[in-house]
Parts: C-alpha cells; sequence; structure tokens
C-alpha cells in the first residue's frame, strides 16, 4: 500500500515535471522556429523587430534589451495570452469587468502632444499620404519632455478624458494669453476661445463638478484675461447641443459639428455673419478609432468606432502649408479631405497640425485672422474660411517665428487663440508659442 | 536577467533544466550551473560581472588563509583585509555618490562626482561573500577549497540578484553532493509558480495602481487617494519581493539545494517585533547575527546596538536619506515597543494588535517610497489630513469600486488561508485509498492553470518591474 502510493506520487511528480519542462521548452523552441508577425493589428502598432547581433550591444547591454522587447513582441501565440489577460486585467481592476463606469489610467508623454498631421509631398493632388507621427528631427528649445499620469472614463461606449482643474491652471493659461495679447500689433482684434472636452457634458456630475469641472477652470481664466481679449463663449453652445455628434467617442477631439458650434460663438463676438451648415456639402469618413481607444484599449470603443463627419468649404480655397513665415516651398493640403489613409481620420481637417498653413479663399473682403492653436482647432478652421480673404493658422509646437512680426507684416486684423481645456498648462504648448513672442 | 521574463521563462529557464537534469555527475551539473548563473548575470549588464569575480576571489583567498592559517593573528588579518575589500566595492559602488555629493553640500571644496551605477545585486552577493569568510573565521564551516565552488554559492542564478541571502553553511554540503527527487522537483514547480502569481498577477497590478496615485504630485493627492496609494504599494512590494523569493527557493528545490523561507506572513504580524520576525528573514538575521549579537546583542548597549543595525538596515536599501529614515522609525518604534508599551500590547485583544502593526508597517512604506523628504512630509500631511486638501474625489471612488476584487485577493493572499486550506485537503485526500491519484491530479492542474494564468500576464503586461532589483 504504501509502496503504491509511493509510485503513485512519483509518477504525478514526474508527470507534473515533464509538462512543465515541456511546455516552456515548447514555447522557446517555436519562438525560433516560426515566423515573426510585424504589426499587431489589436495594437495598431509595428512590433520590435530581430535585432542585430553584435560583441558591442551585448556588451552595453542594449541587445538584451531590445532582444527582449523582440521576444516579447512576436511570442508564440501572443494575441491569445494577450486576450486571456485583458479577460485577468478586467476581472481585477474593473470590477469583475461589470462595471459601466470605468477608470483606465493611462501614462501621458508631452511628446505626444508634439501633433500630428499629414506628411505633405509637393506634387499637387498627392498630398494625402500620411505618417503616424512625424518624426521631429530638430527639437524645438525650451521643449520640455515630461510625462503625467491621465485616467480615462469608459462609460457605456464613450470614452472620456477625465479632466482636473486648478486655481494654477486658469492662471498660467490667462497670464500667456495675456502676454501673447500684448506683444501683438496695437490694431489688432484678439480673440480667445478655450473649448471643453466630452467628459464636461458626458461623464455624469461626478466627473464635470467640483475639481473636474471646465467651466469653472474656463471662467477663471476668461476672468483674468485683459479686457481687451475677446472671450468667445464656445461653452453654453455645446451644452445645448448634447444629444448631436458634436464630440468622438473613441477619440478626445470635438466633431466638425461640435467646432461649428464653436464657429458659432465666435461670429457671434466677432461680427461675422455665419455660414449656414446645412447649406454645406457634407460627406462621412468612416471606421474612426481615435486616440481614447489606443490609449485605453477599451474593446468597446473598437467594436463601435466613430465616423468623422465632414463639411466643405462654400468659397473656394487655395491652402499652402509652409515650415516657417519665410513661407517658401509651400506644399498644398486639403482644407477638408474627403478621404484620409491614416487610422487618424481627424486628419481630414487642415491636414492636421502644420507648422503654419496659409488658406487663401476667393473672398476678397481684405480680412485676414489668424489662429494659434493646438489641433482642436482644426475641425474649426474650415467654417472660418467663409468670412475671410486670408486664414493664417500657426501651431507654435511645429515651428518658431517672430509671431508679432509675422502679424504686422503680413496686414492680419484679427488674431483667434483657440485651446481645449487640456491644453491650458500643457508646458509643451505654451513654452513654445511663449518663444515665438519673445 | 529576471524570472519574470518571458526569456528566462521560455528559454533560459527550461534550457538550464534540461541540460542539468540530463548531465549524470555532479561535476558536470556543478559546471552547468556556474556557466548558467554567470550568463544570467551578464545578460543585460555584462560588465560589472568582473566585480563579482573579484570580491569571491578575494573572500577564497581570505578563506584559504584563514582555515590553513595556524595563528590567530594571520586569521584575523586575512579576515579584516577581505572584509575591508568586500565591503569596499559595496561603499564605492553604492554609496560614493551618496556621501560625495553630501559632503559637497556642506564642505567649502568639491569632491569630483562619480557616476558609478549600482551593479545588479551587489548588496545581495556581498553579504553572502561576505558571511563565508565570517564563518570560516568562526569555524563554523570548513573553508573551500575550490575557487569555482565558491562562485557557484556567490553566483548562483535563484538567488544572485535579488535574495534571499543565502549563508555558505546552509548550502556547503549541497554544493557537493545533492539530489533531486521528483516530488522535489514538482513541489519545486509549484512554490515558482506560485512566487511567479505573487509576481505577475498580484504585483503588478496592484503595483500599477501604487503608481497611479504615488509616481506623479504628492501636492495633488486627496486623503483618500493617498490611502489607496500606499496600501497598493504596500501590497506591491510584499508581493513583489517574497513572490521573488518563493521563485528563488522553488528553483532551488528543481536544483536540488534548500534554501531557508524569506518570508513569514509579515503582514498577519502582531507586532512591529514580531513583523522583523517574518519579513526578509535573511537580511535581518544577517544583520543579527553579524552585527547585533557582535557588539553585544541584548548583553550590553542593547539600545545602541538596536540603533546601529537599523542604521544599516536602512541604508542597506538605498543610498538616500529616506531609507536612513525608514530604519530609525523602526528603530524607534521596536524601542518603543521593547522598552515602553511591549507589555501592554500583548494583553490587548489580538485584532488591535494586527491593526496596530499593519498601521505602523503602512507609515513605514512611505520613508521607503518617497525619496525626497518634501515629499515624505506632503503625504503624511495629506494621509492624516493636515493641509489643504480635497477628502476624495469621484475619481478615487470610482478607483476603489473597480479593484475590488483586486484588492480583496491580495487581503486573502497576504495570510496564510489558502496554503491552510490547501495543506488540510491534501492531508485529507491522502488518507483516502485514491487520494494520492487525486492529489496527483489536483496538482498537475493547479499547475497548468496558474502557468497559463502567468504566462497570459507577463506577455500582456506593460508594467514589470522589480523593486527588489535596486538594492
Amino acid at each position: 500500500m504504501e509502496r503504491e502510493k509511493r509510485i503513485y506520487k512519483n509518477i504525478f511528480a514526474f508527470l507534473s515535471a515533464i509538462v512543465f519542462v515541456v511546455a516552456l521548452a515548447f514555447f522557446g523552441f517555436i519562438s525560433f522556429n516560426d515566423v515573426d508577425p510585424t504589426v499587431s493589428e489589436s495594437e495598431n502598432r509595428k512590433l520590435a523587430e530581430k535585432p542585430e547581433f553584435t560583441w558591442s550591444s551585448l556588451f552595453d547591454g542594449s541587445y538584451a534589451e531590445s532582444f527582449e522587447n523582440y521576444y516579447s513582441d512576436t511570442f508564440p501565440l501572443r494575441e491569445e495570452f494577450m486576450s486571456l489577460n485583458s479577460k485577468v486585467t478586467s476581472f481585477l481592476t474593473q470590477f469583475g469587468g461589470k462595471d459601466e463606469n470605468v477608470l483606465i489610467s493611462y501614462e501621458k508623454n508631452d511628446s505626444d502632444f508634439v501633433g500630428e498631421g499629414i506628411e505633405l509631398t509637393t506634387k499637387e493632388g498627392e498630398t494625402e499620404k500620411e505618417t503616424e507621427k512625424p518624426e521631429r528631427t530638430t527639437k524645438k528649445k525650451g521643449e520640455v519632455e515630461g510625462s503625467f499620469k491621465g485616467s480615462i472614463l469608459v462609460s457605456g461606449k464613450r470614452a472620456m478624458e477625465v479632466f482636473t482643474g486648478s486655481k494654477k491652471m486658469s492662471e498660467k493659461y490667462s497670464s500667456l494669453v495675456n502676454r501673447v495679447y500684448s506683444a501683438m500689433p496695437q490694431n489688432v482684434k484678439f480673440y480667445s476661445m478655450i473649448v471643453p472636452t466630452a467628459s464636461e457634458f458626458y461623464s455624469g456630475d461626478t466627473y464635470s463638478s467640483g475639481i473636474h469641472s471646465q467651466l469653472k477652470v474656463i471662467d477663471d481664466a476668461y476672468g483674468k484675461m485683459d479686457e481687451n481679449i475677446v472671450t468667445i463663449d464656445a461653452y453654453s453652445r455645446l451644452e445645448e447641443k448634447t444629444d448631436e455628434y458634436i464630440y468622438f467617442r473613441t477619440d478626445h477631439h470635438w466633431t466638425a459639428r461640435g467646432a461649428y458650434e464653436g464657429y458659432l460663438a465666435f461670429c457671434e463676438k466677432s461680427g461675422n455673419e455665419s455660414v449656414d451648415i446645412n447649406e454645406l456639402e457634407t460627406g462621412k469618413i468612416k471606421d474612426f478609432v481615435g486616440s481614447l481607444y489606443k490609449a485605453s484599449n477599451a474593446g468597446v470603443l473598437k467594436k463601435n468606432p466613430d465616423y468623422v463627419e465632414y463639411f466643405k468649404t462654400r468659397v473656394d480655397v487655395d491652402a499652402n502649408v509652409y515650415d516657417d513665415s519665410k513661407m517658401e516651398n509651400g506644399k498644398k493640403v486639403f482644407v477638408v479631405a474627403r478621404a484620409v489613409n491614416s487610422d487618424n481620420k481627424y486628419l481630414a481637417f487642415i491636414g492636421g497640425d502644420q507648422p503654419l498653413e496659409r488658406i487663401v479663399t476667393s473672398n476678397k473682403n481684405g480680412k485676414k485672422i489668424l489662429v494659434i492653436k493646438e489641433s482642436y482647432a482644426n475641425a474649426l478652421v474650415p467654417f472660418l474660411c467663409d468670412n475671410y480673404e486670408e486664414v493664417f493658422v500657426v501651431d507654435p509646437r511645429k515651428t518658431e517665428f517672430d509671431l508679432p512680426e509675422f502679424v504686422s507684416s503680413q496686414g492680419i486684423n484679427e488674431v483667434l487663440m483657440i485651446n481645449y481645456t487640456f491644453a491650458l498648462d500643457n508646458k509643451t504648448f505654451s513654452e513654445a508659442l511663449e518663444n515665438m513672442i519673445k | 536577467m529576471v524570472f519574470s521574463s518571458l526569456v528566462f521563462m521560455c528559454i533560459f529557464f527550461p534550457a538550464v533544466l534540461i541540460l542539468y537534469h540530463l548531465c549524470p555527475f555532479l561535476k558536470g551539473k556543478n559546471a552547468i550551473l556556474l556557466v548558467a548563473s554567470l550568463a544570467f548575470y551578464a545578460w543585460g549588464e555584462p560588465k560589472w560581472i568582473i566585480l563579482m569575480l573579484i570580491t569571491t576571489l578575494v573572500d577564497f583567498i581570505a578563506g584559504v588563509v584563514i582555515g590553513k592559517a595556524k595563528g590567530k593573528g594571520a586569521k584575523k588579518t586575512a579576515l579584516v583585509l577581505s572584509v575591508v575589500v568586500t565591503l569596499g566595492f559595496l561603499v564605492v559602488f553604492k554609496y560614493l555618490n551618496f556621501f560625495t555629493s553630501n559632503l559637497n553640500a556642506v564642505l567649502p571644496f568639491d569632491f569630483p562626482e562619480t557616476n558609478l551605477t549600482l551593479p545588479i545585486g551587489i548588496s545581495f552577493y556581498t553579504f553572502q561573500a561576505l558571511s563565508y569568510v565570517v564563518d570560516v573565521y568562526r569555524g563554523d564551516v570548513d573553508y573551500q577549497k575550490n575557487y569555482g565552488k565558491l562562485l557557484l554559492y556567490v553566483s548562483m542564478f535563484p538567488q544572485l540578484i535579488a535574495g534571499p541571502i543565502v549563508r555558505y553553511v546552509d548550502v556547503a554540503n549541497e554544493i557537493e553532493d545533492r539530489h533531486v527527487s521528483l516530488p522535489d522537483f514538482s513541489d519545486g514547480i509549484t512554490r515558482f509558480l506560485v512566487g511567479l502569481t505573487k509576481k505577475a498577477v498580484l504585483a503588478n497590478f496592484v503595483g500599477s495602481l501604487a503608481e497611479n496615485y504615488l509616481s506623479g504630485n504628492t501636492e495633488t493627492l486627496t486623503l483618500l487617494g493617498s490611502w489607496i496609494g500606499i496600501i497598493a504599494y504596500f501590497f506591491q512590494i510584499y508581493f513583489d519581493f517574497s513572490g521573488y523569493s518563493d521563485m528563488a527557493i522553488g528553483i532551488g528545490r528543481m536544483l536540488g539545494f534548500r534554501f531557508r523561507e524569506n518570508f513569514n506572513y509579515p503582514y498577519t504580524a502582531l507586532s512591529i517585533t514580531d513583523f522583523w520576525r517574518r519579513w526578509h528573514m535573511s537580511l535581518s538575521g544577517f544583520f543579527r547575527d553579524y552585527v547585533y549579537i557582535p557588539l553585544g546583542g541584548n548583553r550590553r548597549f542593547q539600545l545602541r546596538n538596536m540603533l546601529v543595525v537599523w542604521l544599516l538596515t536602512g541604508f542597506w536599501h538605498g543610498a538616500s536619506w529616506n531609507f536612513v529614515l525608514w530604519g530609525l522609525y523602526y528603530f524607534l518604534m521596536l524601542a518603543l515597543e521593547k522598552y515602553v508599551y511591549g507589555k501592554l500590547l500583548q494583553k490587548l485583544p489580538k485584532i488591535i494588535r494586527l491593526i496596530y502593526s499593519l498601521f505602523i508597517v503602512i507609515i513605514g512604506w512611505v520613508f521607503f517610497y518617497f525619496e525626497d523628504l518634501t515629499s515624505i512630509k506632503d503625504m503624511l500631511g495629506t494621509m492624516f489630513g493636515v493641509g489643504d486638501y480635497a477628502l476624495y474625489t469621484a475619481g478615487d471612488l470610482t478607483t476603489l469600486t473597480n479593484n475590488v476584487f483586486l484588492l480583496a485577493v491580495c487581503v486573502i493572499a497576504v495570510t496564510p488561508l489558502l496554503k491552510n486550506i490547501a495543506d488540510k485537503a491534501k492531508s485529507k485526500l491522502l488518507a483516502t485509498p485514491n487520494g494520492v491519484i487525486v492529489n496527483g491530479i489536483g496538482t498537475l492542474a493547479f499547475q497548468a492553470a496558474v502557468l497559463l494564468l502567468c504566462s497570459a500576464c507577463l506577455v500582456g503586461s506593460t508594467y514589470n518591474p522589480f523593486l527588489y532589483f535596486r538594492f
């Protein structure tokens, strides 16, 4: 009896040893004898490639690091393991996967805030070749690299970045705007528009009140601005249209329809006659899964993609992109594109984030406006074309020149600064802009 | 290399196990293990391997001299020399930056800055090498006549980079002669997988929760947020470190070594004295046997001896003032228990003692986590409602409900509950006629399921640090 037990014990121990070692070795073996995938469909990214072996990279440790990255990126059955992992994750950290509201934390780099634009070729008609993230060869001076933690609230089919405001934030921003304003030539009309994001209207009370209130920060900032700066209340108009498709659910931007509300608010304050959105030629770009999916990996977003609704300008437009104020070697770009090859369908508007863009319209009214902005303004700029002869758009993160000098030399009459609430205390943006008004 | 990497799990480890067990004789097994250990160390940071080889060589020669010398003077000289050299390396590589930058801040002139990177595992293998020389000097163990075998003891990959600190005495015989039975091997697998689960499943998830709250600006934390953050870290550091020790012990079993336990459910401690008998036992044991007792232990200058030990314990964890503060904090708590309220504490109900101990330990991790004193001050201020902080945000509450299962699993997993249930079930099973078969199938199923779970978490995780790596 005892002997029999001992034999069984040994048999099972032998089995478990075999299973363990063989399972590990099997994966190790096939990982060297399979075809490595090069892209991950589910994560939308390129996978690491097998590093080239050199003795020097082995000695400085870089070989080990890239090999480990390559190895885990191309691990056999990686997709299957990932999906099991996401089940475990949702069980442990998302209330058994049953919670309607899920907070997902993610790390945000200031370098993610450099903006994304369509890669331009000089040949006309070939403007729609894009890259994921244009590489910046030269780092602008004053650019600060930093990272912070953000959280994304996934509520039903909608994801929203959770906003947390502070007094400092509104103070920093209004003093930036004041400095930009006072650097400008005297006769220039100056407008400031701060745009709230979706969490203000779609997250319920909890994430839009108290320290999460964007309205409070916007009001604070407007209150501290120079009295000659015309502040634009995009907020109230957006608030009234929350039952319309004014924000993407999978991306942090507003839609063209949302931007149109901002445009109406601007027209009201600037005395412009607004174009009727219903008169514009329109269309849809389907299957847009945006930035919030990439940051949160929430499957519900991928299953329920957005679409980009676009509105062509009523007037004829000719848009060119330049590296700086010299405006040499312009490259043509669509103000409103009907199709976008990249995953980032938001690039449909003004070619994404470009250093300096000049749009000349068929209007002959002599009105020229400069828009200082990050990506939020991109969806709004096309509407402005209806009211101006020339629209200049500058993204301080992508270029550097003397902005006040540019305004006076181009005879620009109006300056509109548009930012969304998350950009208010963004160092990359503010320091880049500071450099342009020195 | 670390245990929780796929390269270790699927290439290195199975290759070592297969070669090792196919090799029929001990000499070959030792050679395989030694080469594997050096490769394990060199992968990722090869340059400092030379330091480990020299340290071991110095202590090997010292061992031989001490063992062969007749006179007490010669033995002592060899001991002192080897201790100075061994500790010297540690001081230079781990503490020199700290000393120069602190002295430069006070002195009118500046020492040149040295920016030496900390060689991986130096704090651990230095202590192992030291314990060898001292034990030989004390006559507790015979000196090792073979450099390779001593190097095998110092560099053995299961315990090389994050402990436990194995004593030479404990493995001296096994280096010369060891056997692995099949049940030993299977037990080793289970132990390894338990550790891997602690690390890959619990520590990583709870760690990213802690990061979310603690790695940002302490100024913006809420009261609830600060507690969620530090409690998450409290779990992370235990699962991370004890998980690593479990894996080390498990691998040791699979290779025929029996390392001593390093943790004994420290979060069930009923006093701080009790906590330190259960947490990182191989380190407290080292300081007890090689510092505290030689200084006089509790026979003379007990308070001074405790102070020295705790300053060193703190400082061992890192060349930074916060670790010194952390050591002093525990010195204070232990002294209070010894001289002030220890007796009173024992009369209190168990649950009160448990809450007291955990509370002290949680506060302790604040000193451990934050390296600068301002953050420590801010954090403690927030935790105790001093100053102008929000009590909580909606995000804090959502985070709590989102993570309720994770936290519940963590609470259960710091207690011996699951192990006790498993042990009881096993002994009952084995008493029944077919119990041995059911038990075998059960073990097999458990191992396979856990391996699958851990693999998924390792492949899928983006957050996979080892905390005790930097020590």
